[in-house]
Order: C-alpha cells, then structure tokens, then sequence
C-alpha cells in the first residue's frame, strides 16, 4: 500500500466525521478513502443506482432530488462542507435512495463502503467511531426533516410576529 | 457606511391615557410576499412625528376602530424620520381589514413598546441573526443599525429560512446587504422549480458555519418557537454562551402596557419584559407547553 | 397612621349616620355592604338601615348563605361576592374613543365625571387587595387613568372584623383581620357603637363632625376582645412557605391535570377575586361607524380566547388555564408586584360552583395533602 497522502489524512482527521477520533482509527480509514471533485451540474450519483462510496464533503453544495411521478425531481435537501452523503453505501446494499448533484463545485472525500463495513466489523472499536458519528449525523437530519414536516411557515398554524391580539 | 448611533433608550413621554393611539396615514404599501405587505406610516400630527423614535425589536399597537387593535413589529430604520415601516402578515380580522386599506387612509397607532434587541452588546463581536418567516421582519431595523456602523461589529451573518422560495422576505434588499458588508445566507423548506439554494431548515445553515470564537458570537433569534428552540439548540451546542443568545417571543397582545394581563409568559408579562429576551432568562418557561 | 389603641374614638351606633350625613356633604357617593339577591353586596347606601343588620354570612367551598345572627351587628359577615375592584376597576369602561372626521379617524380620552366614591366596611383583606391593585394600575411605568381618577378621591372607611368565615384566611396571608394601614378611618363594631381610628387627615377633619368621646380603657378592651374572635375564629391556613418557587418549578406537577378534572374553567374564581385585573377591550361602534367607544371591560384567564394568538390558543385545557391562574396569583405575581396576589379573603373557595379550594390545591403540590 502506497504512502498516504498528507493532505488526505489532514482532511480526514479535521472534518467533523472524524473529529477526536484517535490518529490510529484515523490512519486504518485513510487507505480506504479518496479525494474526489465534482463540477459544478454533475451528477454524484443517480437514484435507484448502485453507489459503494460514502462521502464526506468538503466544500461545496450537493443537491438531493427524488423523483416523483408528474413532479420530476423534487429537492427535499441540500448538503454543504462537513455532512455526511449516501449513508446507504454503508447501511444498506448501495442502492441510493436520491440523485445527488454538484450545484457548485464539490470537493468530498470518499469512502470505500464495503471495505469500511468490512473495517468496522472486524475491528470494533472502529467499528464504534463510525457508527457514532453516523447515527448522529442520522438523528440531525431526522430532526430536520421533522422540522420541514412540521410546515412551521405554512399559514395555518400560529405564527411568530404577526402578533395577532383578538384576530379572528 | 457611517452615521451617529441611535440615541440612547428612547422614553417617550408616559401617556396620561396609555390607551389613546396617535392617527397616523398610510403613505405606502409594499407587497412582500403572499399575504405579506409592508406599510410605510407617517404621523398626521408633525409634532408627534419629530419625537418618535424607537428601537430596534419593538413593536406598535396598530388600531383600526371599529375592528380592534394588534401588536405590530416595527420593521423600519431605526432612523426613520418621516414615515416608519411595518410588515404585516394577514392573519385576522385587523390585518384582514388593514388589507384592504389604500394609501391615505388613516389608523391609530401606540408605542413603541417591549425590549429592544440587546444591539450595544453586538459590538465588537460576531453577530448571527436567525429569521424564521416573517421573523425577518422584527430583526430588519437591527440590520440596519449594524449596517449604519458595520465597523463596530465583527462579522456578521444573516440566516435567513421559509418555507418556500416564494417565502423569503425582503429579497430585493439581500443583495445590497451583501455589498454592504453582511454574510447573507437563504434556505427553505420546499425548493420550488429553478431554485438553487439550500433546501432544508435554518439550524442546519447555523450546523454548517464555522464559529471561530463562539464566546464572543452574540445570536439573535426570531421566528416560530420551534425554530428557535432548535437554533439556540445548535448554537448552544457548539459552545455559544446562553447569555449571548437572544430571542422575540410572543404572547397575545393586547395593551402593550403590563395593565390588561394577557401576555404572560411564565412570571414576565411580554409587553414589557419582551419581547425580546435573554435565552437563558424565558428559557425555563418555553419548554412549557401551554404556559 | 397611627393605629394606636390610645387615639380610639367612641361613637355611639346610631351616630354612624353622621358620618355618612357628612360624607354626602362632601359630595360623597357612599357605598357600603347591603343586601340583594340573598347576598351582602357593595352598593351605594344613604342610611344605616340599608346596611345588612342583624345579618351574617355562612360560607363552606362552594356555598354562602345569609343567616340571622342572634345579635344585631351591623357589621358581622365576612365578604360577600363583590369586592371595592368594582368601583376603582370598573367592570365596564370606555378607555378612549374614535372619531372619523374629514382629516382621518381622530382618537381621543372620553371625559366622564369621575365618581367620589366613599366606601364604608373595607376589611382588612381589602385594604390589601386595593394596596395591590394600586401597585398594578398606578405603580409601573403606565398609569391606568380610569383607576388613578377613582382612587385618588376615595374615601376609605374600614372595619375590623369581629367574626371570620370559614373560608377566611388572612392570618395566612398576613392582610389581616386587623386593618392598620391605608384607610381613613377604621371602625371596630361593639354591640351600642363603633370604636373609631383615624388614619389619615381628611379621616380625622369629617370626624371631628361626628358626635365623640375618647373611649375608656373598658371599651377599648371590648374592642380588642372583638378582633381577637375574628382571630381565633380562622381555621383555614396556606403555608406560603417558598411557594414562589414550589409553585414555578412544579408546572408539570400531577395535580394540575387532576383539578382540571373539576374545575369548570367558569371565571368564578377571577370575577370574585379583589386583586384579580386582567381585561380586554373591546370595540363598539355606532350604526354609521363613524364613532366608535373602546371599551374595557373584565376578562379571565380562564376564558379559552384569553390567550388566543395568531390562530391558536397557547392555554388550550382546563389544566394549563388553571395552572395559570393559581401560578400568577400565588407566585408569578411576587416578580411582577412584589408581594403575592392573593389577600386570603376566601372568595374564590366560596364562589367556585365545585368548591375547588386554593388552599388544599397548594397544599397537595406541597405533597401534603390529600
């Protein structure tokens, strides 16, 4: 296995996936990890498609569509430097459940799933770090999306600032 | 930019009727967003109109007679000389009827009332406002006021959530506040076709910014509870100061002079210890349901 | 104000109408204790026949009856269902007014005459319901106009109590039963006359019209044997013991949902309450529109759009209503005013329809009883 590279591994060790994770854990991740860069208007991955990598972004935002039948593709989320993109690489059997698209240009760090769920079985203590920050990373955005289903703009429910005294 | 600071606290006289409003006239209405309008109001009375100032975060009992009174935010300059804006959402039946005003007609208005935004505890550091909605409105005079001497603050940053792209307020402005020094960021909960922005809830722009020095960063927050709550949340979180975090909350308003009872917000009365407050000081009775 | 038994003063019973032949002199609108609809309420008097001699009250949670007393006292009830908040804080008031004219709507303060009201038979739990009303409407940064105007020329004849209901609990609340502050004369009832103290100048300028004599040292003890049955006559108790915060850090406590069970959300408590000031205004326009009246008049915080906002109702059951209501008077009301909202005169046990008594509510947050 070739040397690691250094701005990888400064990468890794200081976004928020893999802060306070001691170096060793950190060093097991690196070789199993990529620098990728996306143009602004590309696709990262497709809906339904089969995607193995698990990204960390850098920079950038990524656009999360999903395609409803007479809507086309609705966005439901966007993701920006420090969040987690296609946990399903990880959870799941690769198929993503939404395209992702580059709507600047996007640096992220890649993350071979496979050998990642491979890493984490086997080695549990990585295994932990991993899972932690996922199922973090998981409960904010369940908590956002609750947020979004709550509507709390829509009209009909009470507002902040409308000070409303004897409306009716 | 620079100008003289806003005079400190401004005490109008104490009314002999705290009851009795000041008729003022419509000059201008300005579509917003849906349902949305703001309205430039001047004093009929020149006298009144040379006296009146008020700070950013507080709020006028607007009052058509016959149909009854609400609280409004002032969303003007706080050196609004002449007329004084007021960015009103339909809601019932005051704003219902104030809907359908033109301009020259005339209302009553009393105030300023409640706790300004905590401005002079901004200087000198960084500055994050959060507006939820409408909530945008409440906090505009405070951008104006940081603009009006943007040297004394340190960075600041204006996140601003709706629901809908549609639903942004003031969007004509964001650009100019851009220029003039401001890290204006947008995001809504529903993107709609050809929008190219965040999607996805306000705390989550505040998740995503980087806080060099989160003990010297003052938040101010506005807009439905449960926004707040999560915003302060995530501040909280990465290690900004409860006494630093600053909310508008809101109860039914009714005489804006801690005389009729209708506000109460656990001990405070909101007409007159909000409405905006220190996190740490209404904290304990947001969390109550019904209270 | 001295209170000192040596300044007694005795008048003898049937003389008690001088006072009120001198305060009608003065332009005094008094009003005193009467009877009506089978309850001794605050109305206005001309004699001291229309006060309720002879006549006591019996009161439990949830009940008041008139009774015949076997003596004859003037004076010997407790409080009835009015409280002197009707006269100073009326239950109606125009506050301001509109007028459309050519130059727009113009908004002006109506002047009516303001009445000069004297009130004869304040107790001492109403002295203090009226002390905290004044922190209300004429202490804080605002003034209520209507409040002030009436207040300023009350005139305030007390009487100490010689008898206590059951449902009395000044000792309590300590606002009583002895009246020693903010009255101009004080009055103590003995079987043939009043004793009489002053406690303030005009008090004394109106007496010394009045026919009197230094009590003797034998009347004065009478006098005091009289307050002290009232004393003695107290069974009720609240341990207001830190209750600021036992109360503010209970707000998710049980017995909040379980007296809501019970509690009818009916506004009893608040109407009947001495201290109790929340209001709402409301518009009343002519036909034409063109002249409109704002007009305040009581509301409770047990009324469901009390606390509407924007679409909905932040106290939306009977339980946070209620909490809201025993929250304010007991404990939100020491930040506010300084002191506690609640004067122990018991009205709000006796008026409740399902006899809720304050006193066990707190006592069962307290993990006492029942």
């Amino acid at each position: 296995m070739s040397v690691p590279d250094p701005l990888l591994v400064e990468e890794l060790s200081t976004s928020p996936f893999a802060a306070g994770w001691p170096h060793r854990i950190v060093s097991e991740v690196v070789p199993i990890s990529r620098q990728v860069l996306y143009p602004a208007g590309s696709i990262i991955f497709e809906q339904n498609a089969v995607n193995r990598d698990l990204f960390l972004i850098c920079s950038g935002l990524v656009g999360l569509d999903m395609r409803v039948p007479a809507r086309g593709n609705v966005r439901i989320l966007t993701l920006a430097g420090g969040e987690l993109l296609a946990w399903s690489a990880l959870l799941g059997d690769g198929q993503m459940t939404a395209t992702a698209t580059a709507l600047e240009p996007v640096r992220a760090i890649a993350i071979d799933g496979s050998r990642l769920s491979d890493l984490c079985q086997h080695r549990p203590d990585i295994g932990f770090h991993v899972m932690t920050r996922l199922a973090e990373s998981l409960s904010h955005r369940l908590t956002a999306t609750r947020l979004q289903l709550l509507d709390l703009y829509s009209h009909t429910t009470p507002h902040v600032l409308t000070f409303g005294a004897r409306e009716h | 930019m620079n100008s003289s600071p806003v005079t400190a606290p401004a005490r109008p006289p104490v009314p002999e009727n705290p009851w009795l409003s000041h008729t003022v006239r419509i000059e201008q209405i300005v579509p917003e967003i849906a349902e949305v309008a703001t309205y430039e109001l001047a004093f009929v009375d020149s006298t009144i109109a040379a006296t009146y100032q008020f700070q950013p975060g507080q709020f006028n009992m607007l009052y058509l007679p016959g149909v009854g009174e609400v609280a409004i935010s002032i969303s003007a300059d706080p050196r609004s000389r002449e007329r004084w804006a007021h960015t009103i959402r339909v809601a019932g039946s005051v704003t219902q009827s104030l809907a359908r005003l033109q301009p020259g007609a005339t209302l009553g208005l009393r105030g300023p009332y409640g706790n300004p935004w905590p401005v002079a505890a901004c200087e000198g550091r960084d500055v994050i406002l959060v507006a939820g909605g409408i909530g945008l409105a409440p906090l505009r005079p405070v951008i104006y006021e940081l603009l009006a001497n943007r040297n004394r603050y340190r960075k600041v940053t204006v996140l601003v959530g709706a629901r809908t792209p549609e639903g942004l307020l003031y969007p004509g402005q964001y650009a100019d506040w851009k220029a003039a020094g401001i890290d204006l960021q947008t995001t809504v909960d529903r993107a709609s076709p050809g929008w190219l922005g965040n999607v996805g809830v306000v705390p989550q722009l505040l998740d995503r910014m980087a806080l060099p020095a989160p003990q010297e960063t003052v938040l101010l927050v506005c807009g439905p509870e449960v926004m707040m709550h999560f915003t302060v949340k995530s501040a909280q979180r990465r290690g900004v100061p409860v006494e630093n975090i600053w909310l508008s909350s809101e109860r039914n308003m009714q005489c804006a002079v801690r005389l009729c009872g209708h506000c109460q917000l656990g001990p405070t009365f909101v007409c007159k210890d909000g409405p905006v407050y220190r996190f740490d000081q209404i904290a304990p009775f947001l969390k109550v349901e019904g209270l | 104000m001295s209170t000192s038994a040596a300044t007694e003063l005795f008048l003898a019973k049937p003389h008690l109408q001088q006072l009120l032949n001198a305060l009608s002199a003065r332009g005094y609108c008094i009003i005193g204790p009467t009877i009506d609809q089978s309850a001794i309420v605050y109305a206005e008097i001309r004699t001291v026949d229309e006060l309720p001699q002879g006549w006591t009250d019996q009161q439990e949670p949830a009940t008041y009856r008139l009774v015949r007393r076997e003596d004859n006292a003037w004076f010997g009830y407790a409080v009835g269902p009015h409280s002197w908040k009707r006269y100073l804080f009326p239950p109606f008031a125009t506050v301001a007014v509109a007028d459309r004219t050519a130059a727009g709507w113009q908004m002006s303060t109506p002047h009516e005459p303001v009445p000069k009201y004297a009130f004869l038979g304040v107790r001492a739990c109403e002295l203090a319901a009226i002390k905290i009303q004044d922190k209300v409407f004429l202490e804080g940064a605002y003034v209520d106009p209507i409040y002030r105007a009436r207040r300023e020329q009350a005139f305030v004849i007390a009487v100490n109590c010689t008898s206590a209901g059951a449902n009395c609990f000044c000792t309590s609340m300590n606002t009583g039963p002895r009246c020693t502050t903010g009255f101009d004369l004080a009055l103590t009832e003995l079987p043939d006359a009043f004793l009489v103290e002053v406690g303030s100048d005009s008090g004394g300028e109106v007496l010394a019209e009045l026919q009197t004599r230094v009590a003797d040292v034998e009347e004065q003890a009478a006098a005091e044997r009289a307050r002290q049955q009232a004393v003695s006559q107290i069974t009720k108790r609240l341990d207001t013991t830190d209750i600021r915060n036992l109360l503010l850090t209970n707000l998710e406590h049980p017995r909040w949902a379980e007296v809501a069970t019970r509690c009818l959300s009916c506004t009893n408590c608040t109407m009947v309450c001495p201290t109790c000031f929340c209001a709402s205004v409301n518009e009343v326009s002519d036909l034409q529109g063109d002249h409109v009246e704002r007009q305040r008049q009581w509301d409770s915080c047990f009324n469901l759009d009390f606390s509407y906002m924007n679409g909905g109702h932040i106290r939306n059951d009977i339980r946070s209503r209620y909490r809201q209501w025993m929250t304010h008077k007991l404990a939100s009301w020491i930040d506010q005013f300084g002191s506690s909202g609640c004067v122990g005169c018991g009205r709000c046990i006796t008026w409740c329809p399902v006899g809720i008594d304050l006193t066990e509510e707190v006592a069962a947050i307290r993990g006492e009883t029942p």
